[in-house]
């Protein structure tokens, strides 16, 4: 099916029917395939929750456990997405190589299921932002375009790493996934952004996923309306990524296929 | 009669590297340049045009260029040098089972691979009747697809092709596996496409469904076309061809 018009009727049908079969195929669409969603980030913040609470916990005079989740989740998001989109145009090589159809669907669909991932996530959040007494205010409207930015960001990502392994670095998944682990300690998750030494706070904040955690814990922990330059930073760092990222994809899609 | 596809002088290479796909040899690469990447051709100088409601045959040696040649006409791949003009809709159905999960049901099969053949959910289930009664899989719509023969494959996505609509129509050994009720029932469907005007590009080692279905054929040879013409002859050039090289 040769289709060159991205949004056409056909491609939109196309991604929704990736996106379920790739939903169905994880399991998700199971009870226990739901649980799954909660237990990763839900672990790995019980982890740093009681291994920080006393060093760093106790300097907060706010709650936590949610401090750690909400950026433990938005991280989680990141890391899942980009580290299996490295492999999506590899995984579905046969298809790529056979079928003629915009091979960003592809990624689109991998991003889409990672998104009902992040969603179901979200929901964890605001159960203990419920049963902890933080409760639950208005400023939750500014999650919506700040998910959407994340979004755009993964989604550079992923045009950009998948390409890459494809065309030039099969082992490129590996470094990834140390990297990722190495970057975890450079994203406010566990820590707040005063105990980052000054030399190396530029570093810290240059990051998107740091602007990311930092915006929505503000909306979601503090109930703070952000500042519109601190979006206009986010939004213009994660377009940014998403513009390089894809422009790196399309003109290297032909040698991709090709290669895959 | 109209040209619904033209090929003018349609050349492809590939650049082949020899190393590893790895970090190192990128950073390599980029220091020192691809010096050692080789250049393959994989077609040279081809030329034919596909008149509506016609059919052409591609046949030739393991290697010879007629999966690259439909790639490209199809729009996968795109071409080193020449044009490719095509007047109409089309669809390619290259290889069983791509565009299918072994672990989703049939059923799922069926509306996915619908999707890739352009048709959505609501235009299957009108059709899936059909789709069920070619492919004689009524009763296994709620079995994985990994239970399935590969024949059984190769009958569902043909039963799914045959719903979708275009105007040329390009299949890639697609008779292959297929035992020979299946193959009736292609080329009952062929005649169909043959009276509705459709065309159909098929590049096959199965030479009885060339002369059956096509009316000219297209011979590759490493890549360089040895000849175009009424497909019975071009077939029998070819297995002259082969005969006289197995003596």
């Amino acid at each position: 099916m040769k289709n060159s018009n991205l949004f056409s009727k056909k491609n939109f049908n196309l991604l929704k029917e990736f996106t379920i079969a790739k939903f169905k195929r994880k399991d998700q669409a199971t009870f226990f395939g739901f649980l799954w969603s909660f237990f990763s980030p839900l672990i790995m913040t019980n982890i740093l929750f009681f291994l920080f609470k006393n060093q760093i916990g106790q300097a907060f005079n706010i709650n936590f456990f949610l401090y750690i989740l909400i950026g433990a989740v938005n991280w989680n998001f990141f890391v899942v997405a980009t580290g299996f989109g490295i492999t999506a145009i590899f995984s579905n090589g046969m298809m790529v190589k056979n079928v003629a159809f915009p091979k960003e669907l592809v990624i689109f669909s991998d991003l889409l299921v990672y998104t009902i991932e992040y969603f179901l996530e979200l929901a964890l959040i605001f159960l203990f932002m419920f049963f902890t007494g933080n409760g639950i205010s208005w400023h939750v409207i500014f999650l919506l375009p700040l998910i959407f930015m994340e979004i755009l960001l993964i989604a550079g990502a992923m045009f950009f790493l998948s390409c890459i392994y494809v065309i030039y670095a099969r082992d490129l998944n590996h470094v990834w996934n140390m990297a990722t682990r190495m970057l975890f300690f450079l994203v406010p998750v566990f820590y707040p952004l005063s105990m980052v030494p000054p030399n190396m706070k530029w570093f810290v904040l240059a990051n998107p996923m740091t602007q990311i955690i930092i915006f929505s814990r503000d909306v979601l922990l503090y109930h703070r309306v952000p500042t519109l330059s601190h979006f206009m930073i986010i939004f213009c760092l994660c377009a940014v990524f998403f513009m390089m990222g894809y422009s790196f994809f399309k003109r290297h899609e032909f040698k991709m296929v090709e290669t895959v | 009669m109209e040209h619904v596809l033209e090929v003018h002088n349609l050349s492809k290479f590939f650049l082949v590297q020899p190393q590893k796909r790895t970090l190192f040899n990128l950073f390599k690469r980029v220091v020192a340049g691809p010096k050692t990447d080789k250049k393959v051709w994989a077609l040279q100088d081809i030329n034919f045009a596909l008149k509506q409601g016609e059919n052409i045959g591609i046949v030739g040696h393991n290697g010879a260029g007629k999966t690259t040649l439909l790639r490209i006409l199809a729009g996968i791949y795109r071409q080193t040098a020449g044009t490719v003009e095509v007047n109409g809709s089309i669809i390619g159905y290259f290889q069983s089972e791509v565009g299918m999960d072994r672990e989703l049901i049939v059923l799922d099969n069926i509306y996915l691979f619908g999707a890739i053949m352009g048709l959505n959910r609501k235009e299957i289930n009108k059709r899936l009747e059909d789709i069920l009664d070619f492919s004689e899989l009524k009763d296994f719509i709620c079995f994985p697809l990994r239970d399935l023969s590969t024949g059984s494959i190769l009958r569902l996505a043909m039963a799914i092709v045959k719903e979708s609509a275009a105007d040329i129509f390009f299949f890639d050994e697609m008779l292959s596996g297929g035992d020979l009720g299946f193959q009736e029932k292609c080329f009952n469907v062929f005649s169909q496409y043959r009276k509705m005007g459709k065309s159909i590009i098929t590049a096959s080692h199965h030479l009885e469904l060339i002369e059956r279905v096509c009316d000219k054929a297209l011979l590759l040879d490493h890549g360089k076309q040895v000849d175009f013409g009424p497909a019975k002859e071009i077939v029998a050039s070819y297995r002259k061809h082969w005969a006289h090289l197995s003596v």
